[in-house]
This record gives C-alpha cells, structure tokens and sequence, in this order.
C-alpha cells in the first residue's frame, strides 16, 4: 500500500526532484506537495485503487500528512474494502 | 443511474413551482431598484419547508436527499424569476446549514440549525478576502488560540447574506499551524465584539441577495465555536462546494427552463411578414439551443447529485457542472433577449434581469477559469 501511494505522488504532485525519493513520513501538506486541487485528486485516486469512499468529514489534515498517515487511514477503513473486492 | 421522479418527488415539485409562481417575486423591480432582501419571501420559503431541505428530522428539517433537493431548487428557479433570493437562500443551505449538519456538535446544530429552518436566523460563510479568493490557502486572517477562547483577525470581502446575517461561518488560519493544516472554520455570531459588517456592495445583478464587507478586529470567540477540529477548514471549504456545484446551479437550470418557455410563447404568438416568429429558421434555432443547452446542463447537474448521493467525491464532474451550467445561462439569456427583440431589452419586460443575474454565475463559487484549472488538474494535468 506504501509503495502504490508513494508511487503516485511521487509522480503526480512532486515537482521538486531533490525531494525524491519521497520518504514516507515526508510531511505533505506542509511542505506544499499536496495543496487543495491536488488533494481532490488523491481522493478520487484512493476512492477508485481502493474501493472506498472519502467522506467529507475524513478528509481532515491528520489523514493526509504524510504517506505513512494516508496507509493508516486506509488501514482503518480496511473492512469496506474488503466489502468491495468481494 | 436513474432521474425519474418518484410519485413523491413529483408531487413536491409542481408544489414548489406552485409556491414559488404564487409566493415569491412579487414587487420585484421595485425590490431591485432599492437593492432591498426580500425578507417575507424569506419567511415564505422558510414555511414551505425550503431552508429544511437539507436539515435532518430531528432538528426540524426534512433530512431530503441529493436529488430530491436539486429537483426542488430547479423547481423554485422556475417558478421564481428572483435569482438573488435564490442565490441567498442556497449560499445559507450549502455555505452555512449543510456545513453544520455535516461537521457541527450536536449543541451548535440545536442553537442554529431550527432557527434557520423556520427562517428567523439568517446564515452566510465567510471565506473570501481582498487578497485572496479561489487561492483560500494564503488567506490572511488569523485565529490565535487564547485560554478557551480563539481571538480573530483579518477582513472578508464579497460576502453573500452578511448584511442580514445572524451567524457568519468564518474561515481563518491557526497561528503555528501553516497551510491546510491550520485552515479552520469558526461560527461568529452577529453582535460579537470585534465582528463589524460593513456596507453592502451596489451590484449588477443578484440585487436582492446582500453582499457586504466583514472585519474582524480582535474578536473573542469560544473554542465551542469552532466548527469540526482545527485543520478542518479545507475539508468543510471543499464539501460546501461541491454540494453547492449541484444544487445552487438547480436554481440556474429552472431558471433557464423559465426563459425557454416565456421564449417559446413569445416567438409563437408574434407575427412578423405574416407568420409567427417563430416560423423562421434563425429564432427557431436560438430557442432550439437554448433547449440543447438547458438539457445538457440538467444531465450534468443530476449526476453529480447522483455522485454525491452515492458518497463518492466529484469534483471534476461538480467543476465541470458548474462551468457549464453557468456559461449555458448566460447564453440563454442573451438568446431570451435576442428572441424578445426591443421588448427584452427593457427592463419592464423582466427579461433582461436574468442576464444581469446570470454573469454573477460565472463568477460565484469559483469563476469559469477556476472550473477549467479543476477539471484540467483531475485530468492529471
């Protein structure tokens, strides 16, 4: 999960290459990597890869931080998606 | 997908469109002219159930869905040739009250939401400053955590609703925290120490709906003001607008359905060189566009609503409802003009208001060129 995260904002939203490799606790929100446009983007990203659904109240800053942080949530919605792949 | 009206949802309709043809714009270009809200609409429409729409039961609301309620305000739009009430009512519906429901405690949902329903409390959002717009991360007023209390600094420009506003819902940043992570939401009643409204802009349009100027100059509030935890601005920013793509731009399609009819009565009752207008093939299609147009935008607008009853972000398909919907309206009420010769060009036909009120459209909730910068950035450009 870390890696297909890491994966696609390492190539969708980092546009500073001296930050690649993108490390996992990397802060993204801080550090300007996701900004309000981009995170609509990931959001539809992780709703269609993972078969969930981002509600309006999760999409607060302690989910999005960092890589590590969106896997956690993820983690923590894991019986919906196992719901959608079955 | 499937936008079929139930029984039900038909009969809440023509009773919307009955309401508004019966209760709503009345002395409207005298109301226009003064730029004066039209509180007893206001009142009217709080009765009929409009301000509840989205509110649940248990705060006596009518807990309707997504779809339900954009085929309602495309109800009223039709009915209603007052699109600045219109607009003010749906800026508090998805600006003010669907935040609340969405993100409020249970305490700040029973002091707002019963009084908004039955309308005796007036509601606006507060995000928009004079340096910053669509670009709400650099916004410049400031919350400065203080014991129990935050302390607000800073001025909000173009606010729908503020000049009659009991509660603003106002966006600031958390001092220490940077970007999205302090953007946060706080309600700010009218009358606070510190809050000043100022005076309500002279508009092109939408004259109806006022718009004013807000400071805030060391205004105390209580941290139980605060609307969802801190850092929660963006999230409730972003869900505002994407309930707000749908269903305010409802009102537009209505609005749009009204001017196709009126066109279509005119072009068949008015004779030129021996036979109705409407018999010539260049009026013919101008109204035939206005009918593409006003079909393409009502498929657009249902799916998002549909999308969003589904639990499913959209904020392509919102941004792209939005952009289109709004340029459609313009164009048809140019082509409502143009199909109404030197008669729509005056104002005592009401034809032209339309045209004045939809411009704002293209503007409001994110201008067409932001439409296109979301659109573009969900298509991974």
């Amino acid at each position: 999960m870390e890696t297909v995260i890491n994966g696609y904002i390492s190539q969708e939203f980092v546009r500073d290459t001296a930050l690649l490799p993108l490390a996992d606790e990397t802060p993204l929100l801080e550090s300007g990597i996701l900004d309000s446009l981009s995170l609509l983007q990931l959001v539809v990203f992780l709703e269609e890869k993972f078969g969930i659904t981002v509600g309006d109240t999760d999409l607060l800053p302690q989910n999005f931080e960092t890589v590590n942080s969106i896997c956690a949530y993820l983690r923590a919605r894991e019986p919906e998606m196992q719901n959608a792949q079955g | 997908m499937d936008f079929s009206l139930s029984a039900e949802q038909r009969e809440l309709v023509d009773a919307a469109t009955a309401f508004a043809r019966q209760e709503l714009g009345h002395d409207l270009a005298k109301l226009e002219d003064a730029a004066e809200f039209p509180r007893d609409a206001w009142r009217a429409c709080a009765r009929f159930g409009i301000q509840g729409l989205p509110v649940p039961p248990s705060l006596g609301g009518a807990g309707a869905d997504v779809l339900t309620t954009t085929f309602v305000m495309e109800a009223l739009g039709y009915g209603c040739p007052d699109n600045g009430l219109l607009f003010s009512l749906n800026a508090q519906l998805w600006s003010v009250e669907h935040p609340l429901v969405t993100f409020g405690t249970l305490a700040q949902q029973q002091a707002y939401l019963p009084g908004m329903v039955s309308g005796d409390i007036i509601g606006g959002h507060a995000m928009t400053e004079p340096g910053s717009g669509s670009d709400a991360l650099h916004m410049r007023t400031r919350a400065e955590r203080s014991g129990d209390d935050y302390i607000l600094n800073g001025e909000k420009q173009f606010i729908t609703n503020a000049p009659v506003a009991d509660v603003l819902l106002v966006y600031a940043a958390v001092a220490g925290r940077p970007g999205m992570a302090g953007l946060s939401a706080f309600l700010v009643d009218a009358g606070t120490p510190g809050l000043r409204v100022t005076s309500a802009f002279e508009k092109m349009g939408l004259r109806t709906s006022p718009m004013g100027e807000v400071a805030l100059t060391d205004c105390r509030v209580s941290a139980t003001a605060r609307l969802g935890p801190e850092g929660a601005g963006m999230a409730i920013f972003n869900s505002s607008m994407e309930w707000e793509r749908s269903c305010l731009f409802a009102s537009a399609v209505g609005g749009m359905r009204r001017q196709l009819d009126a066109c279509v009565a005119y072009a068949r009752s008015r004779e030129q060189f021996g036979q109705p207008i409407g018999k010539f093939q260049a009026v013919a299609g101008k109204l035939a566009d206005m009918y593409v147009r006003l079909e393409a935008a009502k498929l657009l607008l249902y799916r998002v609503a549909w999308l969003k009853q589904q639990g499913k972000s959209a904020p392509a398909e919102a941004a792209a409802a939005k952009l289109f919907t709004s340029e459609a309206w313009v164009q048809s009420s140019r082509d409502a003009i143009q199909a109404h010769g030197a008669w729509g060009y005056l104002k005592e036909a009401g034809i032209e208001r339309d045209l004045r009120d939809a411009i704002a459209s293209t503007i409001y909730s994110g201008t067409s060129e932001i439409q296109r910068v979301i659109v573009a950035r969900m298509l991974g450009l």
